[in-house]
């Protein structure tokens, strides 16, 4: 039974860290621009799908372009769309939003096709690594290393990087910052572009995993939604921490009672929401008061 | 009408088609009711039966081995798969390892496969379809269990396998139709050509489907001269198709295309990007077998109302 608990952590870890990437993209979107992007698992199918558009045309070399790509088609989206929801009620953003998913959906249908996608881990990747009783493909492994390093480098950013102080500040007091010549709306068009980049590097590294198909985005949404609530509305380490633990939780119940897989992470958002409406890391934040 | 892939959205849609006239033609569904206990006059079904295609299997799960788990989607048709599979473990002498039923629109199956790792049967008996068929095959090919364990389901489709490539795809399939096999009649050949001509690719099982649903349709109104709804219904109770071996149509107290699905096997080495499998053998080779392997009127328990 140990063996069992143990093997099932382990996977529970690697899922939760995929769960993190996306999650902790739409939790700076929030954080920082207080807005509730409903299209950010759209964002992270089109991650998929310009991987695989990627890798068609030159190889696995080039998949590494697609969170950039679609970074920069996020920052389009900023200036023509999102900018006009800065400040405007919370409703207004999830609704402009949730017709940009459906608009992102069809334009995948459109360009690709209703089809999926075959996208399969490189070869490079391919084979399992066994400890004890711990079992781990390799892949998962390089998404272990490559959510790790994300998240680090983003952590670095935000907390040591002049850009990332503007960014905090900026979330916390926009008109401050723009009384010290800083170009804010600039900045905002790059914090979401961010956001975008990150949940298309979710994409690129759940694509060879998930089927890649145009309604992918349904299985990356709500995790997302569930673990920043979780975790506390634009909190880093809130999204971090419930991430991982969202994926134990569901690695577990799945060995225990399969049926109630899917229903287990909103059984446990019901009892911290219970027991810490702010969720875990959540903080009490003037703007949104 | 003709449509509802899903055997949930199509015993929705029956409900309505019922109740207003509506000649409802189902291409692709498959759970046992649709044509037994929740049968409807107006209701026809192309696709075999989930028992019909698991009694197809089962002989190649027996020489597979004896110790059988079962992973099935928590909905209307993975609920008759489990039910019909484990009716019939005792008559092919196997026995039940473990099961999971997993809910629609599961993305991350590694930890499923984790416990059919520990569980250690000899073959995985499978009710995935769709996206959930998908990323299953995928994460068994990634786990490393593609040439470990046998995998056998049924009423799968070829575009899974296509949108998943040659190089994650594994196991035993039931399905209705397939496009490279030499049994096929003449007209079904003429269609694949036609269809490779204009979309560039074969048709899939489930284009075939809708193809026979369609044909059976047109040529029962062109027999009806009428598109009334009653007169459509009697005259596809009355249509047959005679090209083949032996002649198939819907049973008229159920409504029911009695034809053989065909059981096929992934290839070892696939060099075709659409020819995935080596057909094996149909369900049933005789008219009477046929008959006999889609149940008798009391077996089934459909009552059918009068038009």
């Amino acid at each position: 039974m140990l063996d069992t608990l143990v093997s099932q952590t382990a996977n529970g870890l690697v899922l939760g860290f995929l769960y993190v990437l996306i999650a902790v993209g739409l939790s700076i979107t929030f954080g920082l621009l207080g807005v509730i992007n409903f299209a950010h698992g759209a964002f992270f199918a089109l991650g998929a799908y310009v991987a695989y558009q990627l890798f068609q045309m030159f190889g696995w070399p080039a998949v590494v372009f697609a969170p950039f790509i679609v970074g920069v088609m996020g920052m389009v989206v900023e200036v023509l769309l999102i900018r006009r929801l800065y400040g405007k009620e919370p409703l207004l953003s999830l609704i402009v939003t949730f017709a940009l998913a459906l608009l992102i959906e069809a334009l995948i249908r459109f360009i690709w096709g209703a089809d999926g996608k075959p996208f399969n881990a490189p070869p490079f990747l391919a084979g399992v690594v066994e400890i004890g009783p711990l079992l781990m493909t390799k892949y998962r492994v390089g998404v272990l290393v490559a959510t790790s390093a994300t998240l680090l480098a983003l952590w670095w950013f935000l907390s040591y990087t002049p850009y990332g102080r503007i960014l905090r500040a900026g979330s916390r007091d926009p008109e401050m910052v723009e009384l010290l010549g800083i170009n804010l709306p600039r900045v905002m068009t790059a914090v979401f572009g961010l956001g975008c980049a990150l949940a298309a590097i979710a994409g690129v590294l759940a694509a060879p995993l998930w089927a890649v198909s145009p309604s992918m985005a349904a299985n990356a949404i709500m995790p997302a939604f569930v673990i920043v609530a979780i975790g506390g509305l634009g909190s880093f380490a809130g999204a971090v921490v419930a991430g991982l633990a969202v994926g134990i939780v569901m690695s577990l119940t799945i060995q225990f009672k399969p049926d109630a897989a899917a229903a287990s992470m909103y059984v446990f958002m019901f009892i911290v929401m219970l027991l810490r409406p702010r969720g875990l890391f959540g903080e009490r934040w003037e703007r949104f008061e | 009408m003709l449509g509802g892939n899903y055997s949930s959205s199509a015993l929705a849609m029956m409900t309505v088609a019922t109740r207003e006239k509506i000649p409802l033609l189902l291409p692709g569904a498959a759970a046992s009711e649709i044509t037994g206990k929740s049968c409807s006059r107006y209701t026809f079904r192309t696709q075999a039966t989930v028992p019909v295609q698991l009694r197809g299997a089962m002989p190649y799960v027996a020489q597979l081995g004896k110790k059988v788990y079962f992973i099935t989607p928590s909905y209307a048709y993975g609920q008759d798969v489990l039910r019909s599979a484990r009716g019939m473990l005792k008559e092919f002498g196997a026995t039940e390892v473990g099961v999971d039923e997993v809910p629609l629109n599961t993305a991350d199956y590694s930890s499923y496969i984790l416990k059919i790792r520990q569980a250690k049967p000899d073959v995985v008996i499978g009710g995935l379809i769709g996206g959930d068929f998908l990323s299953f095959l995928k994460q068994w090919n990634e786990m490393g269990m593609k040439d470990k364990i046998p995998y056998v389901s049924i009423a799968i489709t070829d575009t899974d396998f296509w949108n998943v490539g040659p190089q994650a795809s594994s196991g035993i399939f039931v399905k209705p139709w397939y496009h490279n096999n030499p049994t096929n009649t003449a007209a079904e050949k003429k269609m694949v050509a036609e269809f490779e001509k204009k979309y560039g690719r074969p048709p899939s099982d489930k284009s075939w489907s809708a193809w026979i649903a369609m044909r059976s349709l047109l040529e029962a109104i062109t027999a009806a001269k009428s598109t009334d709804s009653k007169a459509v219904v009697g005259a596809l109770e009355k249509w047959k198709n005679t090209e083949g071996d032996f002649p198939y149509a819907y049973c008229e107290w159920d409504h029911q295309l009695v034809k053989p699905a065909v059981i096929v096997g992934v290839e070892k080495q696939t060099v075709d990007k659409w020819d995935f499998f080596d057909v094996l053998k149909p369900t049933s080779a005789t008219e009477a077998d046929t008959a006999k392997a889609f149940g008798s009127k009391e077996e089934i328990g459909c009552v059918m109302p009068a038009l």
